[in-house]
């Protein structure tokens, strides 16, 4: 279970989150929408304990996030919780597999056993034929799937993905959307998805838009800014 | 994946920056190394040449003159041999016994000097035309003259002392020098024709080193002094040995602050490489951290990583100082030095240890990398 609750959060004098509230229950896929700008991406760091709330409650598996040290902070990182960026993030002097067996060698995997399970989820999202390419080697949709087999590849409960499907083809965006539903359903794994691609955000069980003001509550300016990107969409 | 493997991986694939980190050490160990060479070298020889200009300890008897007689004093020849089982006696070069009077040839007042085949080891210089071109010591009935002693004598084949008549078969060559107006005979000759057999009037010593950490002139003279009779005394020869002292203390200084400046730019270049990397690797660092990265992990990675760099610029260093020995060692020091090769190992790892330690404030930038506003960023 995840629970935000009157979280306040903002960079410098800008704010993002004022008592914001939100549950996410274990396993569930979950949506996060709004246009950009937001908070899509700052609520996923929060969650992913890369940032920390200045006020309220996050709780994550019954962890206070809030409370814990930074080296906790870290192990919770590691264990669990893995994360999916649209830029993918991929380490660019490191080859697929050893991209993917990463996470593994920070828990103190034996290189052994990372190779084997990096290999397993290469095969998963159907690279294991390019392990041994270099990120620039690969093409766009290549390097999103190696980002999600090394955040998959640690087992962490909870999976966070960040506008993936952003630099992605329309049949690379169904491939991964697929893939992510699959491994929700069929791991049991929260899945919170940010996008502003309606598309994949249809894929999630549950749709969360953070531009709605019953989620979240926006400074004058964000409610005026908001309103303005809604009209023109409209 | 292995701690090493990631930090090569990181290290070697960011080419132009490892190889210009990697360069600015080797040329910083170069110009240390290729420095202490040298310097080494050249105190070695400014040590050989000081070592050339003469005794540097005199026994001399305790007093100068007998007050009774008025007679010259003397003590045993034998002394030179407890001088030669002292304990460090193995650090002497030469230890030379004399005895010497004055005495009239050809109507002038001439110093005689009674010497030993050591006088020509204390006395590297001496260069002798005649028959003794390659003894440089006269035998019984024969006698040296100095150059200026020589001229004197306008070319004599011979002269008279003591009521004996002695040849002149050798004939030093200018040394600008007292040497230049004495006559030298053989120890053992002049011992006879002063009625001293076995005594002698000093002794002169030459050490091997003047300035060697583990026994200085002074302390050669301190042993020698514990090893003779109270008859005679140790006197090192101060001034020459103060100044041959303070030289070479004087070029291990300025050799020894050139070396230490030339490190510190080394570590310097290469502590600014890898500071200056931490801000081009933000976004990776967040990555790694993102990861599950721990501080301590990030603090060995980028240690590492200094070490990597380290290595390889510490054995191209090694090589770079020995070619800059051998290109300027025989114009600054006469020859080729060479480094003792026990301890080429240490000075890698000296080397690795310099990279590590440049790379400890990249690695503090690193560890205060907020991943949460870099991923941020980069979004």
């Amino acid at each position: 279970m995840i629970i935000l609750e009157s979280v306040c959060f903002g960079y410098g004098s800008t704010e993002v989150f004022s008592n914001f509230s939100l549950h996410i229950r274990e396993g569930e896929f979950v949506a996060i929408t709004g246009p950009s700008g937001s908070g899509k991406t700052t609520l996923l760091h929060l969650i992913s304990g890369l940032e920390r709330p200045q006020a309220g409650r996050l709780l994550v598996r019954d962890l206070d996030l809030c409370s814990l040290s930074n080296a906790e902070l870290n192990e919770y990182r590691r264990t669990t919780v893995s994360i999916v960026y649209q830029a993918f993030n991929l380490i660019p002097y490191l080859t697929a597999i050893e991209n993917v067996t990463l996470p593994l060698y920070l828990r103190g995997m034996s290189p052994c056993e990372q190779r084997q399970a990096a290999q397993m989820m290469l095969e998963r999202v159907g690279l294991a034929r390019k392990q041994h390419h270099l990120p620039r080697e690969l093409s766009m949709g290549e390097c999103q799937r190696v980002a999600i087999a090394r955040s998959l590849v640690t087992r962490a409960p909870i999976l966070l993905a960040d506008e993936p499907s952003g630099n992605l083809d329309d049949e690379n965006t169904i491939g991964l959307m697929r893939l992510l539903d699959e491994v929700n359903r069929g791991e049991r794994r929260t899945v919170i998805l940010a996008t502003h691609d309606a598309r994949a955000a249809a894929y999630a069980g549950r749709r969360v838009d953070l531009g709605g003001l019953e989620q979240r509550h926006l400074s004058s300016d964000g409610i005026a800014r908001y309103k303005e990107e809604r009209n023109e969409m409209v | 994946m292995r701690a090493l493997e990631l930090a090569v991986k990181d290290t070697v694939g960011r080419r132009r920056r490892f190889f210009v980190s990697v360069a600015s050490l080797a040329i910083g160990i170069a110009i240390f190394m290729g420095t202490n060479l040298l310097s080494e070298a050249f105190e070695e020889r400014t040590r050989d040449e000081l070592t050339r200009l003469g005794a540097n300890i005199v026994v001399l008897p305790e007093a100068v003159a007998d007050p009774a007689s008025g007679d010259h004093l003397t003590f045993p020849q034998g002394y030179t041999d407890r001088i030669r089982h002292t304990p460090n006696a193995h650090m002497l070069r030469a230890v030379s016994a004399k005895l010497a009077t004055s005495a009239r040839i050809g109507g002038r007042v001439v110093r005689i000097e009674g010497i030993t085949a050591d006088e020509a080891q204390v006395k590297l210089w001496w260069r002798v035309g005649g028959r003794l071109a390659s003894s440089r010591i006269p035998r019984e009935r024969e006698i040296m003259l100095g150059s200026e002693l020589a001229s004197l004598l306008e070319g004599r084949s011979s002269v008279e002392l003591f009521g004996r008549r002695f040849e002149v078969s050798g004939v030093l060559d200018p040394t600008g020098s007292a040497d230049d107006r004495k006559a030298f005979l053989s120890l053992a000759t002049l011992q006879e024709l002063l009625g001293k057999p076995g005594r002698v009037d000093s002794i002169g010593i030459s050490t091997a080193c003047i300035s060697c950490p583990t026994m200085t002139v002074f302390d050669h003279a301190r042993e020698i002094a514990e090893a003779l009779p109270a008859d005679v005394r140790v006197v090192p020869v101060r001034q020459i040995a103060d100044s041959q002292v303070a030289t070479l203390r004087q070029v291990k200084r300025i050799s020894g602050a050139l070396a230490i400046l030339v490190l510190c730019f080394a570590t310097a270049l290469i502590l600014s490489q890898l500071y200056a990397s931490v801000a081009e690797q933000q976004r990776e660092i967040g990555i790694l951290v993102s990861l599950g990265m721990t501080p301590r992990q990030l603090w060995r990675h980028f240690v590492l990583r200094g070490v990597l760099i380290g290595i390889p610029g510490g054995v191209l260093g090694i090589v770079g100082g020995l070619v800059l020995g051998v290109a300027l060692g025989p114009s600054i020091a006469g020859f080729v030095p060479l480094p003792s090769w026990y301890w080429l190992p240490s000075a890698i790892a000296v080397a690795g240890g310099l990279g590590a330690m440049a790379s400890l404030p990249a690695a503090a930038r690193a560890v205060a990398v907020e991943p949460g506003r870099i991923m941020r960023e980069g979004t």
